[in-house]
């Protein structure tokens, strides 16, 4: 090897990337003129040792030149680098000792600021054996261009068995052993190298596979293999007599591969459709119940006279009508999973509220059948998909209470390492040994249990359980008939910083100074205050809207309502006024409610008697920042209130 | 009436005299680094910026409005661009609208995504550059919960203490806190309590809160020499509980009055400039510009939304005066489109609001949100040290020295 002036911190690599693989990789600088010469060059290859830009610019081609008819093709490629582009091209080299060689030469260029060409770097591989197929500084005849070419891989062989010659694509196919196809190889050796190398048989018996493929050559055979790396070659053997035989090679991987994807499509559809017949059999006879009742309910409360009865009636007919409504929600989600159309939204969340949610949506069942249901507090952030984390849980929380007719329901959490362990415990009947695996089976029932319109389809473990593969949350269960089963989720612990608050906007109407507030609107104009509470709801206000002084005590005494502000119009129907009506609601509060006066009015007469009886006053139209303030400043800062009205 | 002919005149809305004076003489200093920066490198389409300073005294509605009529109508101002205004409470979004000029303010108010949102044609023009103090709740009950989930701090129970000043931008933090902090599991033992502020007078509140031994203390008032008033007081007797300031720590005058009792107090800020690279080499030129007893904390704010403005009008091809709303509207829609890193963090408007969206209180993404900085008072004669979030932290949190244990 020879180095001059190494500039590139990769120079070793190419060094060693040169020797191994019988290259010859180079730096070239190019001077003002174009004129490239040798920074430093590694590797060699058969007796090159010069870059081919090098030695061709040197006159006479001592020690080699590039093949007559390549020259273009290196011009090209040595143009392409000049404009700045990487170039590839394949040539040929009459090398010193006369003996022809394929090359492939691969540069990149590089440029100075100002966009001068500077240095090329780049490496020269011999192709020879993939390449050159016939004599060198011959034109190809186009049944030789076409062997050559071709996407077919072919080899020929004389009667002996021996190669004659293999085009590229023959090599490419069998590139672990393509040094090996030279013309002489037998094919007995050929398959033995083939067998040996782990890229074209990973199997245990390579002597039957050779044999088998011996064989397929003797007889003219085909067939496909498989190779390791997933693709699949078709081998076509013809004998041609006195010959000799010919080898052909496709790759079919495609082909199989569409083959394969139409086969699990089908596979799906016949699964989906097997499911769907087995949903309606099913569905069948828990649908043709409620539906029953309901014929029959609707029947009877056509002629039935009595009110109390007839509602009666209806409220049955309602519970049967979400029956079957429980029964198609069912079937949905058995169908979406079905078709693989559920995609976890997986976020970090707060696993309080959640736990808060399941203990709101069971509470009332469980009470109604006298169970307690507990839920214990905790504190964790969880990685998961909440809504289908809620199907899980309510699942579970329901098939509790449907399964304990005494004790209670225990819902609760325990961190253990990485992942949080959701756990459900019931005091029901609890399931056998020989049942815990069968219970995640569609349309199993637990057996003694004969009322299955309580029970529902018996699909709801089997949904819980896939939902929970597709979050990749481990599912178990323990029990023990006669006390009672545990069901338990692990789910991932996650980061509190990225838990997601439930809001999906930021908004003054849930976290705005007002939230809460009550405030009481007094206007006669439905139009204005309609508008006034509309406003003031979007700042959080608790607001109640009133067109005359006569509807606020009852709204104070019966409904309990007691106002924190009061916003009211001053001049109002049949001579009332607003200073008099907060007057009158002070007193019935017993409270110095604070309170704002509104008016069109602009009599400076007027405006003076109301700011003398220490009303704040806004003139309309309303202008809500300055209401804003004022409010603020009255609930908050009265002392601030002189500064108010701008 | 205005300016040189060929200049851009910037209004800035700052208080020049009265209560907050100290912080506007800062906010000007900001605006004019970043005007003197964005001259030297040849203006906005090769014009100067020029800018106008207005006083705002005492930072209530009329005084704000005023300064923006003054601003508008004398100065034919491009934009607005200045730091925070407390009181006006968006009064003065509608001469802005008016106008359809550029405003860029830092108050911090959750009412800007309402008067925003309410009309978003009218108030294109409107943005708030820091986030609103909505998030300081949320933030800060998450950072809390952080300290407890990674056992930073074993809280010795799940109590928590809220107490708020009686500005609009406390009780909204106040708020905040309370609607979360179950969920994060707090029990919200005492307050929301509105104490009127400002006051430098505790005592009272802080014994009914010592009777509960809460865990964490949170005061959501943001004076600093009323929070050190505060802080005195709790070390009068204090018990194993958490404090909280809500930013007015942040400021020199709460250590400088406070002491050696600051030390161990947590303090959060949903804007400030970081302690890295970038943000220490703005100090310097700010300490160099306007000396070494000015505050480039503070100036920050304007100094980022300075440069950020220059940069999308530069992107809209120039600025534009009051009417002219066309121009007005592509610099507005630049300032969207140009997600900033500046010297506070990445500086990203949220598409409705209008507002900076705060990183890690809605976006998980550093590169896109501008931190939400938690800070612990460690040593009252150096820095504080900045404790989350990640990647901007410095420093890890240390159990307060009045902790018993």
């Amino acid at each position: 090897m020879v180095y001059d002036s190494p500039r590139s911190p990769n120079i070793d690599w190419f060094s060693v990337a040169a020797s191994l693989l019988d290259c010859l990789s180079y730096a070239l600088r190019i001077d003002e003129e174009g004129r490239p010469s040798t920074i430093w060059h590694a590797g060699s290859l058969r007796e090159l040792t010069t870059p081919p830009a090098t030695f061709h610019t040197m006159s006479g081609g001592r020690v080699a030149r590039i093949a007559e008819p390549d020259i273009a093709l290196f011009e090209d490629h040595w143009t392409r680098l000049r404009s700045g582009t990487k170039s590839v091209e394949e040539y040929r080299i009459i090398l010193a000792s006369g003996s022809t060689c394929w090359v492939r030469d691969a540069a990149t260029p590089f440029h100075n600021r100002q966009g001068v060409l500077t240095e090329v770097v780049g490496s020269v591989q011999d192709i020879t054996k993939t390449r050159a197929t016939t004599a060198l500084a011959v034109d190809e005849s186009p049944l030789q261009s076409a062997f050559r070419q071709s996407d077919t891989g072919m080899a020929f062989w004389d009667p002996d068995d021996r190669l004659v010659m293999s085009n590229p694509k023959f090599g490419e196919f069998f590139y672990p052993v393509s040094a090996y196809l030279e013309p002489g190889l037998t094919y007995q050796e050929f398959l033995e190298r083939a067998a040996a190398a782990a890229e074209i048989f990973n199997g245990e018996d390579r002597e039957a596979w050779v044999a088998t493929r011996r064989a397929a050559h003797a007889d003219g055979g085909s067939g496909v293999i498989l190779l390791p790396d997933g693709r699949y070659l078709e081998i076509k053997e013809q004998n041609l007599g006195a010959s000799g035989g010919v080898t052909l090679i496709s790759d079919l991987s495609a082909q199989r591969r569409g083959e394969l994807a139409l086969k699990r499509a089908k596979e799906l559809a016949e699964t989906a459709n097997a499911t769907k017949s087995r949903f309606l059999r099913a569905a069948n006879h828990d649908i043709r119940q409620p539906l029953a009742s309901l014929k029959i309910l609707i029947y009877s409360c056509m002629t039935e006279e009595d009110e109390a009865h007839r509602q009666d009636l209806l409220h049955a007919m309602d519970i049967s009508a979400s029956i079957m409504e429980d029964i198609l929600g069912v079937l949905l989600q058995v169908g979406q999973l079905d078709a693989g159309k559920i995609t976890p939204r997986v976020t970090n969340f707060q696993i309080a509220p959640f736990l808060e949610r399941i203990r709101i949506q069971f509470e009332h069942q469980a009470l109604e059948k006298g169970l307690v249901l507990r839920v214990l507090p905790s504190q964790a952030t969880v990685v998961s998909d909440r809504a289908l984390l809620e199907r899980v849980v309510s699942n579970f929380v329901a098939n509790a209470i449907r399964y304990t007719s005494q004790g209670k329901i225990l819902v609760g959490c325990r961190k253990r390492g990485t992942h949080l362990r959701l756990e459900v415990h019931d005091s029901g009947c609890g399931i056998p040994d020989e049942h815990l695996q069968t219970i995640f089976q569609e349309f199993y029932q637990i057996p003694g249990e004969h009322n299955r319109r309580k029970q529902g389809l018996g699909l709801g473990l089997s949904i819980a359980q896939r939902i929970a593969q597709i979050l990749d949350h481990p599912l178990a269960v323990s029990s023990k008939p006669g006390k009672g089963s545990t069901f338990s989720l692990e789910i991932p612990l996650g980061d509190v910083w990225k838990s997601q608050i439930d809001e999906a906007e930021i908004t003054e109407a849930i976290g705005g100074q007002f939230v809460g507030t009550r405030v009481l609107v007094l206007e006669d104009d439905e139009f204005l205050r309609e508008t006034l509470a509309n406003l003031l709801a979007r700042w959080g206000v608790d607001v109640r809207q009133v067109g005359n002084a006569d509807e606020i005590s009852s709204l104070i005494e019966e409904d309990g309502w007691a106002p924190d502000l009061l916003l009211a119009d001053y001049r109002l129907r049949l001579g009332a006024r607003g200073t008099d009506v907060a007057v009158s609601v002070r007193k019935q509060l017993d409270a110095n409610l604070p309170c704002i006066v509104m008016t069109a009015e602009t009599d400076p007469a007027l405006i003076k008697r109301i700011k003398a009886e220490n009303f704040p006053l806004l003139i309309k139209p309303i202008n809500p920042p300055q209401l804003r303030v004022m409010m603020h400043n009255l609930l908050f800062e009265p002392e601030l209130l002189d500064q108010a009205a701008p | 009436m205005s300016t040189k002919a060929d200049s851009i005149p910037i209004g800035s809305m700052v208080p020049l005299t009265g209560p907050s004076a100290a912080d506007g003489s800062e906010f000007l200093n900001g605006a004019l680094l970043a005007v003197e920066e964005i001259n030297a490198g040849g203006g906005i389409g090769g014009k100067r910026l020029e800018l106008i300073p207005a006083d705002t005294c005492r930072q209530t509605a009329g005084e704000v409005i005023s300064a923006a009529q003054n601003l508008i109508g004398a100065h034919k101002v491009h934009a607005i661009i200045n730091g925070y205004n407390i009181g006006p409470q968006n009064s003065e979004y509608d001469l802005i609208a008016d106008a359809g000029i550029i405003y860029i303010n830092h108050n911090t108010l959750l009412q800007h995504h309402d008067t925003v949102t309410s009309d978003p044609d009218r108030y294109f023009g409107c943005f708030m550059g820091d986030p609103a103090d909505y998030w300081y709740g949320q933030g800060f009950i998450k950072f809390i919960s952080w300290l407890r989930d990674r056992e930073k701090w074993k809280p010795p129970n799940n109590r928590l203490a809220i107490i708020s000043g009686s500005k609009p931008y406390s009780i909204v933090i106040a708020n905040a806190m309370r609607s979360v902090a179950e969920d994060f599991g707090w029990d919200l033992v005492f307050g929301p309590e509105i104490v009127q502020t400002p006051t430098t007078e505790w005592r009272p509140v802080l014994d009914r809160v010592r009777a509960l031994e809460p865990a964490v203390i949170a005061n959501t008032h943001f004076y600093a020499v009323d929070l050190a008033h505060f802080q005195i007081q709790f070390m009068e007797n204090p018990t194993d509980s958490l404090i909280y300031h809500q930013y007015g720590a942040m400021h020199q005058s709460f250590v400088d009055l406070a002491g050696p009792a600051a030390e161990g107090v947590t303090v959060g800020t949903v804007i400030g400039l970081l302690h890295d690279e970038m943000g220490r080499a703005y100090a310097r030129r700010y300490l160099n510009r306007f000396g070494e007893n000015s505050t480039p904390g503070v100036g920050c704010l304007p100094y980022s939304s300075v440069h950020h403005y220059a940069i999308a009008a530069s992107l809209a091809g120039g600025t534009g005066g009051p009417g002219d709303f066309r121009q007005n509207r592509q610099i507005a829609t630049k300032l969207k489109e140009t997600i900033y890193r500046s010297v506070v963090g990445t500086i990203n408007y949220h598409p409705k609001w209008q507002a900076a969206i705060p990183y890690p209180d809605a976006t998980n993404d550093p590169s896109l949100g501008v931190p939400h900085l938690f800070f612990q008072i460690q040593d009252h004669r150096k820095e504080q040290v900045l404790i989350a979030p990640e990647p901007y932290n410095v420093g890890d949190f240390r159990l307060p020295p009045w902790f018993s244990s």
